[in-house]
């Protein structure tokens, strides 16, 4: 089973029962290169293995860039 | 008679902006450059203590999958060897301004804040009262703020009050690069304001650069100046010459103007009889 959330603005399908870390994973993100805010609240690091995303979830995952 | 030559030399006294240390006034963007390597080759030239960065989502492939897109763009520079001051570029509100300064903090484990809240798309010049409520806010919630604002003076001074670290009025729209389009403006903020001034976007070549520096502006910030350069990594180097030569001259003090030429060479003595 999938469940529908928004991964970066855009509509997302994954697997049910993931958590942030396991959806890091599936990405090849590596997490200490990405701050993740989970429905408008940012998560640290340790938090990232227990927090399992549910349908609807908003989910940003944010890095530094170039810029002035 | 001996002069006594003095231990420091004060134009390399550092720079302080809450917990910061610059030693280098020239602070440099990392936005619109030609590459990687490049913006890699300015920093080495350029040898600034702190770098402006953005916030943005990593860029995921079409199947939520991260393309070629999503490699770190700044994967050449080793961003452990400056200061970074994050921005709140693309923010419009104060509210994404204060979201934005979050994940900036996250991310870059600093509470150095460059608040950026834009009133008009077109010419990129902040919203005032946006702005002056996004520094507010992140002051209260302990960042060091350093508000990105237009030459209004009264503005900056209300931003002051509001507690900014610094106050960092635009010499020109960003990414211009038209230089200094209100001389007054500029030293009426420089000279009014406590907290240091730091002259940010539409510096267009080092001697606008040098020119703030002389006036007293604390430092400055350069991005497309260098970027969009024929010789990103020569200009790089210029604007940091310049930004020296200018914080040398302003402690050196403006030799006094008189509106009537004064002679230089001796007027007694001349062999013209």
């Amino acid at each position: 089973m999938t469940i529908s959330i928004t991964l970066n603005g855009d509509a997302a399908e994954v697997d049910e029962n993931l958590t942030v870390a396991s959806l890091l994973d599936r990405l090849k993100v590596e997490p200490r290169r990405v701050v993740v805010e989970h429905n408008r609240r940012i998560l640290r690091g340790e938090e990232l293995a227990g927090s399992r995303i549910a349908a609807g979830d908003e989910l940003e995952l944010i890095q530094l860039v170039g810029g002035g | 008679m001996t002069v006594a030559t003095p231990a420091v030399d004060p134009a390399t006294e550092p720079l302080r902006i809450g917990a910061a240390v610059l030693t280098s006034r020239l602070i440099h963007g990392t936005g619109r450059f030609p590459s990687d390597a490049v913006l890699s080759r300015c920093l080495q030239a350029a040898r600034p203590s702190m770098v402006t960065l953005a916030v943005r989502r990593l860029a995921l492939g079409a199947a939520g999958v991260p393309g070629e897109a999503a490699r770190n763009e700044l994967a050449d520079v080793d961003l452990a060897a400056y200061t970074l001051l994050p921005n709140t570029a693309g923010a419009t509100t104060v509210e994404q301004a204060v979201r934005l300064a979050h994940l900036a903090r996250a991310a870059s484990l600093s509470e150095l804040i460059k608040v950026e809240v834009i009133g008009d798309e077109r010419t990129l010049l902040p919203d005032p009262e946006g702005t002056l409520a996004a520094t507010r806010a992140l002051v209260a919630d302990g960042f060091t703020v350093l508000p990105y604002t237009s030459d209004d003076v009264v503005l900056a001074l209300r931003l002051e009050e509001a507690g900014a670290a610094a106050v960092m009025p635009g010499a020109a729209p960003i990414g211009t690069t038209l230089g200094i389009q209100n001389a007054l403006n500029l030293r009426l903020i420089i000279e009014r304001l406590g907290v240091p001034v730091i002259i940010d976007a539409g510096l267009g070549v080092p001697s606008d650069a040098a020119r703030v520096m002389e006036w007293g502006a604390a430092a400055v910030l350069v991005n497309t100046a260098i970027a969009r350069a024929q010789d990103p990594p020569a200009m790089a180097l210029a604007f940091s010459e310049a930004v020296r030569a200018g914080r040398r001259a302003h402690l050196a003090g403006r030799a006094e103007i008189s509106l009537e030429a004064v002679a230089s060479s001796p007027g007694r003595g001349v062999p013209t009889s």
